[in-house]
């Protein structure tokens, strides 16, 4: 794979059988940055135990 | 019965029960105004006026004899073109699905058609509900009734704008990043985004199913507290819907909110935000405040982090969900959407999961630093000016990703955190445009958003403005 990042995410997607339009490749690859470097600071502080699962009863316990 | 149409959809089926009217009446005064208002605003994808006159007079006919009534007996209603109805089409505002006969008629529909509303049709919508402004680039845009220039919000289109025209009485939306609260507010009307689970998806086109949630659009808070009495509730055929009860969220309007505690969010709602809509916002607040409620401000956890989560959930399930569709049949996408889910493929294992493990403790922290110390949280929906169909119309050029975020920065959280929370229409911005807030619950309480939309609407009239004809 290349270290370009828009052809990396081209590549990737073609893993997956999806044609990336070249117009829009270098700007999704950007959009994917940022999200991972937001998820990166927003989950350092996760419990390593944290599930998914979770949620629903959190949601079920917070009603009145 | 005169002007039937400046009716809510509870007082018309009060009216209807006492004979006052019938519902073929009342069809055959919204069917004409329903085409009229398609013809300018194209917030309708079909109307089945023989039907729809049929299924009334069927309605009148069991009125007649004395048969139980529903809540809603012969109240027509169209609804987002998303609820299947078995063996019917539905589009979901696309090119690939406009002929694929549904599977199943959704949960909510059959509870709609046993509470006696009369569908007569079904409403634009964004593409699969992937879009929130109201462009539609197979079945056209959707115009909003105040203004046709301007925007309806989206994704639920179709439904801000007939209802908000007074060519439906209420219909059927969806909100996944808030699809129902934007038309909500740029339309003028009252729409309730419900807690997640409360409201059965099954048969519901899914977007993105740990976000997606189903509720309706009307002209007002009672209607919306109603139509939720009827569609609430578990569902074998939706694993994700909520077991607990439902609550009499009628007779609960009827409540005094005196002492209720309001919240207003000391960071990230406000940020920003349009003087005209901010005045609107402050205006609304002192009604809430001469109605004996508390308004007090509260601090607010780092909303921006949970929005990019939320985004990110949404695009990952979204793509995974129109795999087969985006390889085979990638041309058959308008462009926005195309491009979002091409994002959405891209959205790492990890980064999908731990989005998902970040919102049980989000959550947590949303219930102990904000709902510990207020009953509801008042906030903008959105923070600008409401803009036109062409200053939005970006596709999925180098413009979307930063105007679809400008658009549901302050819905995204809400969808991230699974609450319950309520739109409500509080007046005109400068330009003469629709404005709204939301009231943000805790988890399954509903009825105190309505309770508190109920009252606010007693003492005001933004909800009877009717837009120009």
């Amino acid at each position: 794979m290349s270290t370009d990042p828009k052809q990396t995410y081209t590549d990737l997607l073609a893993l997956e059988g999806v044609m990336l339009d070249p117009a829009r490749a270098a700007g999704a690859a950007e959009v994917l940055r940022t999200q991972l470097e937001v998820e990166r600071k927003a989950t350092q502080a996760l419990a390593f135990e944290a599930e998914p699962a979770c949620f629903a009863a959190t949601l079920r316990d917070g009603s009145r | 019965m005169s002007d039937l149409l400046a009716l809510s959809a509870a007082e018309l089926a009060r009216a209807i029960r006492a004979r006052k009217t019938s519902a073929a009446e009342a069809m055959q005064v919204v069917l004409p105004v329903a085409r009229k208002a398609h013809a300018k605003l194209n917030c309708f994808v079909r109307i089945d006026e023989e039907g729809a006159l049929v299924a009334a007079r069927a309605a009148d006919a069991a009125i007649a004899r004395g048969r139980a009534a529903g809540p809603f007996a012969g109240v027509p209603m169209a609804h987002k073109d998303m609820y299947y109805r078995e063996g019917e089409a539905s589009s979901c505002g696309s090119k690939i699905t406009r002929d694929r006969p549904a599977p199943a008629t959704a949960t909510a529909l059959k509870r709609l058609d046993a509470a006696g509303a009369v569908q007569f049709g079904v409403l634009n919508m964004t593409e699969f509900a992937y879009g929130p402004t109201g462009h539609n680039y197979h079945w056209g845009h959707c115009r909003n009734a105040w203004n046709p220039d301007y925007i309806t919000g989206g994704s639920s289109s179709g439904s801000g704008s007939s209802v908000a025209a007074r060519a439906n009485f209420a219909a059927l939306g969806s909100d996944t990043g808030g699809s129902i609260r934007l038309p909500a507010h740029f339309c003028g009307v009252a729409g309730i985004k419900p807690t997640y689970g409360r409201v059965s998806r099954a048969g519901a086109m899914p977007l993105s199913f740990s976000m997606d949630t189903l509720g309706p659009l009307a002209r007002t808070v009672e209607d919306c507290a109603l139509i939720l009495q009827a569609i609430a509730g578990q569902d074998p055929a939706d694993a994700t819907s909520s077991a607990l009860p439902v609550p009499d969220y009628v007779a609960g309007l009827a409540r005094p909110v005196k002492g209720l505690r309001i919240g207003i969010p000391a960071s990230y709602f406000l940020d920003a935000v349009d003087p005209g809509i901010r005045k609107l916002l402050e205006a609304s607040l002192d009604v809430l405040r001469s109605l004996g409620c508390e308004i007090l401000e509260v601090a607010i956890p780092d909303m921006d982090a949970w929005n990019r989560a939320g985004t990110a959930i949404i695009a990952a399930e979204a793509a995974a969900l129109h795999s087969n569709w985006l390889r085979e049949r990638p041309q058959d996408y308008s462009d926005q959407v195309r491009a979002r889910l091409e994002i959405g493929a891209g959205v790492t294992a990890t980064q999908y999961l731990n989005a998902l493990r970040l919102r049980d403790a989000a959550l947590k922290a949303w219930l102990a630093e904000v709902m510990s110390n207020v009953d509801a949280v008042h906030a903008p929906v959105v923070a600008f000016a409401t803009p036109t169909i062409a200053q939005t119309d970006v596709g999925g050029g180098a413009k979307m990703t930063e105007l679809l975020a400008l658009v549901t920065r302050l819905m995204r959280p809400v969808n991230f955190l699974g609450l319950p929370s309520l739109a409500v229409p509080c007046g005109f911005q400068p330009h003469g445009l629709p404005c709204g807030f939301q009231l943000i619950g805790r988890p399954f309480d509903e009825g105190l958003l309505f309770r508190l939309g109920h009252a606010y609407q007693r003492a005001t009239d933004w909800h009877t403005r009717r837009p120009p004809a």
